[in-house]
């Protein structure tokens, strides 16, 4: 799964994910995060404490979009409704709420499998994936611009730095005994007047190195791609549509 | 006398405009690309700072999200932070004035953030660039030609429509109660007014008065005014 093209990879499970926008299978979207777990699982280097980690935000959505769902269905699968057009004898109203309520507990399964099955993929993607790898893909496979390329991964290996100075920026007006609001803007202003700074050093410094944004260049890190891409996508899209098609719950 | 002076500004300016090219010769070609890497950097940067002012609000959509999920309303949890998802586009456009700059500046915030893990993966570049697309639909209405708060406030209306008709096919929003629907959407343009509209404006109008932005769209229009300010101040002397 790591020897899988990035490019393509980001690709194939962005198919796939606009594919499962439009099915309505519980059963494909639990199937498809049981399997994505596994694939992650399955490699040993993955960090599994940073999976756990991640998966508590996941289920909170998921659970509380079941509760949403279960609660507050749209109308005609509600309860009340349901019950309102129910007969007046007391044993079909009985059947008809029931019948209502496993409606309703139908659509929030689907709500909150869908929600796992988008971070089944997602998730496949993020940890079988290195950023830097993924950035001289889009570059050599996707055909975008190196000033894009690049332009990216500078930002992206300067994360660390913008995060030092979005912190040391709010720290500055602690260490001086002002009090800010929770929401001020003031700290963010204060980086962003040094991050505009830096992206125009860093632009100058790049150009200075010879760095020529539009111009062909060969790479020193070639990403490979073969047949054996293109295998993947087809198996993960068509496994995606034939459970659109096999699975109608 | 007054006059004179201005025409001799006047003639000093158009001097200026005839040297650019001649000194730009060679940058000329580049300019017709639109995007310099500075630009890039810039909107990069930028948008990772965004991301982080983010994650630091990400906390508040969790807990309110897990305060209101018994209650069956967690669904809208995220949704008073959802305008900061919209804030690096319409920075962007509002800073750079050129078209096209709201999409790929969203494009460009949107691989940042799938390549920072974020648990969607890459179906967050689709969202980008629907959100990079509706931020710059208001601009497009005036015809690039408008560049102030009202069509920063008329992007984020329709970054919040739009956007949630996309949620709503991608999360199966259809099927949940009206009330909700509405609760979320009333709550997510506001949130799309507060901080893609009237925060983005205030940061931007702060950063070119105080010439962070010179290089740009924005802080040369600032730079102007204040030139001209200058030249009224000297000629009333």
């Amino acid at each position: 799964m790591n020897r899988w093209n990035p490019f393509y990879k980001a690709l194939a499970i962005l198919i796939a994910g606009v594919l499962l926008s439009f099915s309505y299978s519980v059963l494909l979207n639990l199937l498809l995060f049981a399997v994505c777990m596994a694939l992650i699982l399955s490699f040993p280097q993955k960090s599994r404490k940073q999976l756990a980690w991640i998966m508590i935000p996941v289920s909170i959505a998921a659970v509380s979009l079941f509760m949403t769902g279960f609660l507050h269905p749209a109308s005609g699968t509600g309860t009340e409704e349901a019950a309102k057009a129910a007969g007046t004898t007391f044993s079909s109203y009985n059947f008809s709420a029931m019948t209502a309520a496993a409606g309703s507990l139908y659509n929030a399964l689907q709500l909150a499998s869908r929600v796992l099955g988008f971070a089944g993929l997602g998730l496949l993607f993020a940890f079988t994936t290195d950023g830097e790898e993924f950035i001289l893909s889009l570059m050599q496979q996707g055909h975008v611009k190196p000033k894009f390329a690049y332009g990216i991964l500078a930002a992206f290996h300067l994360m660390p730095d913008i995060k030092r100075e979005y912190s040391a920026a709010k720290l500055a007006y602690r260490v001086r005994g002002i009090r800010l609001p929770v929401f001020s803007l003031k700290p963010l202003f204060a980086s962003m007047v040094n991050c505009i700074h830096w992206s125009e050093n860093l632009a100058m410094a790049m150009e200075s190195k010879g760095f020529d944004g539009d111009g062909g260049r060969t790479a020193y890190r070639e990403i490979q791609s073969g047949r054996g891409d293109l295998l993947r996508a087809v198996i993960l899209i068509g496994g995606v549509a034939a459970g659109m098609v096999l699975f109608p719950f | 006398m007054e006059k004179n002076e201005k025409m001799a500004a006047a003639g000093s300016a158009a001097a200026d405009e005839v040297e650019t090219p001649v000194k730009n010769g060679n940058a000329d070609v580049k300019k017709k690309e639109g995007w310099k890497l500075k630009d890039i950097l810039m909107v990069a940067i930028v948008g990772v700072l965004f991301s982080f002012v983010y994650l630091g609000m990400d906390y508040l959509g969790l807990f309110l999200t897990t305060a209101l999920t018994p209650s069956g309303w967690g669904a809208i949890g995220y949704e008073p932070i959802f305008g900061v998802w919209y804030m690096a586009a319409a920075f962007a456009v509002y800073v750079i004035q050129k078209p096209g700059v709201g999409i790929v500046a969203e494009l460009i915030a949107s691989v940042l953030e799938v390549l920072m893990g974020n648990w969607f993966g890459p179906m967050v570049i689709l969202s980008g660039l629907v959100q990079g697309f509706s931020i710059e639909l208001g601009f497009m209405v005036f015809r690039y030609k408008k560049y102030d708060l009202k069509s920063l406030l008329l992007g984020a209306t329709f970054a919040a429509l739009i956007g949630y008709a996309w949620n709503t096919v991608r999360s199966q929003y259809y099927l949940l109660a009206p009330n909700i629907i509405i609760t979320m959407i009333v709550i997510r343009w506001i949130s799309a007014l507060i901080f893609s509209g009237f925060i983005t404006k205030l940061l931007a109008d702060g950063l070119a008065k105080a010439g962070v932005l010179n290089a740009y769209a924005l802080g040369q229009t600032n730079r102007q005014d204040m030139d001209e300010e200058v030249e009224i101040g000297r000629a009333d002397r």
